[in-house]
């Protein structure tokens, strides 16, 4: 501003007091037009103009909001100063204020532009760093369960069993244990699995807890031979099925059923998991640990809270998955 | 040695229960009585055979073997035999004489029955008793369900169904809607393993499940009554009344 006014007086041989005046003025009115052009800015930003409209936009409104700085620049002098002469002055440098309009016009611009960009850019980085967060609690949380230690050392213990007295059973059960483990180390939370690969290992994982279970558990899985290629998050329906195992079968000296019924539905694949449970037991308050990571890594990879549904009801319980058909998976 | 150890096998799964029969078979002192597949059956069996030695699995239908020793009359010495490790603790405290890691082999098994017979077949003492309640309370942190018995039934009740809980001389009264059962506790052992954000002592005699409250009325100077849903009015102490002011942030 002391620029501008020793340029007014030096340069142009105006007064000292219209000097100060002229600005004063100009340079109070850009700052308040500066201010007032964030809100506008907001629309006519790189993200949401394609790069023709964007110019063509910024053009118009530079032009817009250096006519008004003029025009109502002059009419405050005209104002302040009554003075013909003044503004008679004022017109002459017309052009080179402009200029200047121009030059202020883009400074704010870029300016603003950036103060937007560094706040994306720190959402950005927020946001990434929980989703990170998310992917590697769901992948601790999924080697903890792949690695169940009751459920290994139970199958074990049948195994040792099955040693002394059906040793043919033991080894098809211990070659069974192992291809599930295999499984289950051979993916990550991120990795995605075609169904028919995921249902053999759920069978496999049946197999086992059959050994264990008896007649207690009998299962039944459906599937559509439209899905069987369609593409899932990798054992997500694992702990849906533990979770069946661990509230029907554990509790009930009588036979538990679970099953798998998949189907496309328009452009979705739905997946249903039944069992039945003893209505006569209270039931056992887990940590629900199990559904919520379901659910947690659904909405992480389709971005959409709402794929899992879990009802309870007299005797039975059922949880429904929808997976987006040929899904389009965020990185 | 002038008779055999009877012997009953408390476990679930077929394959476990088949090496467990094959174990006691091989060695002479043993002499296998009988086998149960869940807690309900293993209390009639105990009960009725009386058993000198349980094996007993911790993770049954119907009862945990905590659970399931609780209610048996007759009290033999036990071998845990669980793939769960964070319950050793406790099974010593209740004076379990082996605690085996599922799977083990021959030889482990042996020597937990050498222990047995080198302790001599002790039954449980009253002392004893009372460590059983503690390790129940430390098998599952706060109490969600509890094994009464009725006749020769059992029924396990959710603790989210009891109304209130009446002291009754060496018993305990559990109120719920449908029923009243009987169980052979002290209030104390109530109080400090029911959660304590759901259950008030509200009084030397009542213990409430503040989800069924319906109202606090005035009874007379600094005493108050706590009206229940099913329409029970009981009197609160003055202490209590605070407790239950304090649990419901009034």
């Amino acid at each position: 501003m002391i620029a501008h006014v020793a340029y007014l007086t030096l340069g142009e041989g105006k007064s000292l007091l219209i000097s100060a005046l002229e600005s004063v003025v100009f340079n109070l009115l850009f700052a308040i037009l500066g201010l007032a052009m964030w809100y506008p800015l907001q629309f006519i930003s790189p993200e949401r103009n394609k790069p023709i409209s964007l110019i063509t936009n910024l053009l118009t409104y530079g032009v817009l909001v250096i006519f008004i700085w003029i025009v109502s620049g002059d009419f405050l002098m005209y104002v302040f100063t009554e003075n013909e002469q003044v503004a008679a002055e004022l017109e002459k440098t017309m052009p080179w204020r402009a200029v200047i309009g121009f030059f202020f016009f883009n400074i704010t611009i870029l300016f603003y532009y950036l103060i937007t960009y560094y706040n994306d850019l720190q959402k950005k980085i927020i946001h990434e760093s929980r989703l990170r967060e998310t992917i590697r609690e769901t992948e601790l949380n999924l080697l903890k369960s792949q690695i169940n230690p009751h459920f290994l050392f139970n199958s074990l213990n049948s195994a040792s069993a099955l040693t002394l007295t059906k040793p043919e059973k033991a080894h098809e059960m211990i070659v069974k244990l192992s291809d599930f483990l295999r499984y289950g180390v051979s993916n990550n939370a991120e990795a995605l699995s075609p169904l028919y690969e995921e249902l053999e290992n759920i069978r496999r994982y049946l197999d086992i807890e059959t050994v264990r279970f008896g007649k207690r558990l009998q299962y039944e899985i459906a599937c559509n031979p439209e899905c069987q290629e369609q593409m899932l998050p990798s054992l997500i329906l694992q702990p849906l099925f533990e979770n069946a195992v661990k509230h029907g079968v554990y509790d009930s000296t009588e036979p538990v059923k679970i099953t798998l019924n998949c189907q496309k539905k328009d452009s979705w694949l739905e997946i249903i998991i039944q069992n039945s449970f003893d209505p006569e037991m209270p039931p056992r308050k887990g940590s629900g640990t199990g559904l919520k990571n379901v659910s947690e890594r659904l909405k992480l990879m389709y971005g959409n809270d709402s794929l899992m549904k879990a009802i309870k009801s007299e005797s039975l319980f059922t949880v429904t998955l929808m997976i987006p058909y040929n899904p389009i998976v965020k990185s | 040695m002038e008779s055999k150890i009877k012997t009953i096998i408390i476990e679930d799964e077929e394959p476990a229960r088949n090496l467990l029969t094959l174990f006691v078979s091989e060695i002479s002192e043993l002499e296998l009585i009988g086998e149960a597949s869940d807690g309900f059956s293993a209390v009639k069996i105990v009960n009725e055979l009386k058993p000198d030695l349980i094996i007993l699995d911790i993770q049954m239908p119907k009862l945990t073997g905590f659970e399931m020793l609780e209610l048996c009359e007759h009290k033999p010495t036990v071998i845990f035999s669980t793939a769960y490790d964070q319950y050793a603790l406790k099974a010593f405290e209740i004076n379990a004489v082996d605690y085996l890691l599922k799977p083990y082999d021959r030889t482990r098994f042996t020597k937990a029955i050498e222990k047995v017979i080198a302790k001599g077949l002790q039954k449980t003492s009253p002392q004893q008793e009372e460590s059983l309640q503690t390790a129940i309370k430390k098998n599952s942190e706060i109490l969600e369900r509890i094994a009464v018995r009725m006749g020769q039934k059992i029924q396990v009740i959710p603790v989210d169904d009891i109304l209130y809980l009446e002291s009754y001389d060496d018993y305990v009264k559990i109120h719920t809607s449908k029923d009243l059962y009987l169980k052979e506790k002290t209030m104390k052992y109530f109080e400090t393993n029911l959660d304590p954000h759901q259950f008030v002592r509200i009084h030397r005699s009542y213990i409430i499940n503040l989800n069924f409250i319906e109202r606090l009325d005035y009874y007379d100077k600094d005493s108050y009554s706590v009206i229940l849903k099913n329409g029970n009015s009981l009197k609160a102490s003055t202490s209590g009344y605070r407790l239950l002011k304090e649990k419901l942030n009034l």
